[in-house]
């Protein structure tokens, strides 16, 4: 469970995060929707430890990550996953080496288990023969599933998603949506989606909280929230040019 | 006449303070880069003398940055050694010492111009290249990436980088120090006719072994500031292409300007 008390977050003079608290659910997915530039991505960052909060902190598992010095930190990383919105695949390195990299720094596995583990990998998210090939041959649906078996070679405990569907095509995006579904049923795993893909947001979410400028405007489960009558969603939802959210966005820019 | 006005000293004063403002500025700037640089120099200790020990990283950085700057190291030595020997060997014939032509040229290459010009050139070539990988991977996430997997991005990045450079600098010093000497070789014994075993006397005679020592520790300092600069400003690349081209110039000129200054102030303080 990944539990987050008043966090806050500014960059220079921009306030992006302003008192988050948010209790996600082990063993669920909850989605984070909510424009864009609203510090849904910031947020994420803080729950790996990759951004330090200026104030407020995040347990995971109970444990305070927020003041952990950098081993202990990293021993809660290596029981997560992390897709990032570009896939952030490493260049330098062929499909084989990036899934291959988690086990090959932090198991003792031999290289015939190795290749075993990433073929089977690479299989669940509808990959083959693949490993040869370099980042820049792929197309981004691809790229997208090969940081999705990158994050997930080491079935992770809690696995977070940077808007995982975006930029890519319905069949695709369903196809993820899917994966994302069956892995955290597999798993049993903890998973936090960010998104603002409506769609894929009632397939997978157990819950759904939107932010919006730093706050948290709601949350609740997923039926609850697309039967939300708070104006913001109902605007999110339906996605109106006019509304509470336009509106601040504009404030917000001033 | 503006000062005999209040108006004028007032608008004067303000424009000096406006300068003495941003000079603050700038020094804060200054400062706090030169800590953060110093600070990843530490981590490179911390980081890269801790397991896991990255010997494959350090030696395919050690075939990028040593094997690969060999032609361009055993151009630039032969020339300079070419164009030392005739400057210098002109301007002492005219006192008719050109027999010391070999022994100067072969004391500034070991003391001076190996470590620097090695180090400029490495900069150039590998220093920059440290800059825009590091800054593509800061600027594409793969940095995050790399720590969102429970991997330092200084021992894993930074530290092999920089123990390459620092091994493979001196190596590559001693390299340029030899083609040098043989380009002051070629020019002297060749062109200006400078009798053969005075020449090769006088190198053996002036240039001591201690000489060399001084070259080589100069260039595994410059190895280090290049490498640590060059990461360094990979690492803090921000903003897409334009924050890694700006990354990366920086890169270059921050080292060369430290490589040049470094060298004097070396040379003053330790020999």
């Amino acid at each position: 469970m990944i539990r987050i008390e008043n966090l806050y977050k500014s960059f220079g003079q921009l306030q992006v995060l302003k008192g988050i608290n948010l209790e996600v659910p082990k063993g669920k997915i909850t989605v984070i929707v909510g424009r864009s530039g609203q510090g849904k991505s910031v947020l994420l960052k803080h729950i790996i430890g990759l951004l330090k909060p200026d104030s407020g902190e995040i347990y995971v598992d109970d444990k305070l990550i927020t003041r952990m010095s950098a081993n202990e930190l990293n021993r809660v990383r290596r029981r997560c996953g992390m897709l990032f919105q570009d896939a952030a695949l490493f260049d330098s390195m062929d499909v084989f080496d990036n899934v291959s990299f988690p086990l090959v720094e932090h198991t003792a596995l031999d290289e015939e288990e190795i290749a075993a583990r990433v073929a089977r990998t690479l299989a669940l998210v509808d990959l083959y023969n693949v490993e040869s090939k370099w980042p820049a041959e792929l197309s981004g649906g691809m790229k997208k599933r090969v940081g999705l078996a990158r994050a997930l070679v080491l079935e992770p405990e809690i696995m977070l998603y940077d808007e995982p569907t975006t930029g890519l095509d319905p069949i695709t995006s369903a196809q993820i949506n899917q994966l994302i579904i069956d892995t955290q049923r597999r798993l049993q795993m903890t998973a936090l989606v960010i998104s603002h893909d409506m769609t894929s947001t009632r397939q997978v979410a157990d819950q759904v909280v939107m932010l919006h400028a730093g706050e948290i405007v709601e949350a609740g489960d997923v039926d609850s929230f697309f039967n939300s009558n708070e104006p913001a969603v109902l605007q999110f939802l339906k996605g109106e040019a006019q509304g509470p959210l336009g509106e601040s966005e504009r404030n917000h820019a001033s | 006449m503006t000062q005999a006005d209040g108006t004028g000293v007032r608008t004067l004063g303000a424009r000096y303070q406006e300068l003495l403002n941003r000079l603050i500025v700038g020094i804060n700037v200054c400062v706090r880069e030169v800590g953060s640089m110093l600070l990843l120099a530490g981590q490179v200790f911390y980081y890269g003398l801790r397991p896991p020990y990255r010997f494959a990283q350090i030696f395919l950085q050690m075939r990028l940055i040593g094997v690969q700057s060999l032609f361009i190291v055993v151009l630039t030595g032969i020339f300079t050694g070419m164009v030392f020997a005739l400057q210098s060997g002109r301007a002492f014939r005219l006192f008719n010492a050109e027999s010391l032509t070999g022994a100067v040229a072969g004391l500034s290459l070991a003391r001076e111009l190996a470590p620097v010009l090695t180090a400029l050139m490495v900069t150039a070539r590998a220093g920059s290249a440290m800059a825009a990988e590091l800054g593509t991977m800061r600027v594409t996430q793969q940095v995050d990436a790399l720590e969102a997997m429970a991997v330092h991005p200084v021992n894993y990045l930074v530290a092999p980088r920089v123990f390459a450079t620092v091994l493979m600098l001196p190596l590559l010093a001693a390299i340029f120090n030899f083609v040098g000497a043989l380009g002051t070789y070629v020019v002297g014994v060749m062109l200006l006719r400078i009798d053969e075993g005075i020449f090769l006397y006088n190198i053996r005679w002036y240039v001591d072994i201690e000489d060399l020592v001084q070259g080589f520790s100069k260039a595994i300092c410059f190895g280090f500031v290049l490498a640590v600069v060059g990461c360094y400003k990979g690492l803090h690349a921000t903003g897409g292409a334009k924050g890694v081209g700006i990354a990366t110039t920086s890169a270059v000129v921050i080292a060369s300007v430290a490589i040049l200054v470094g060298d004097y102030f070396l040379t003053a303080l330790l020999f």
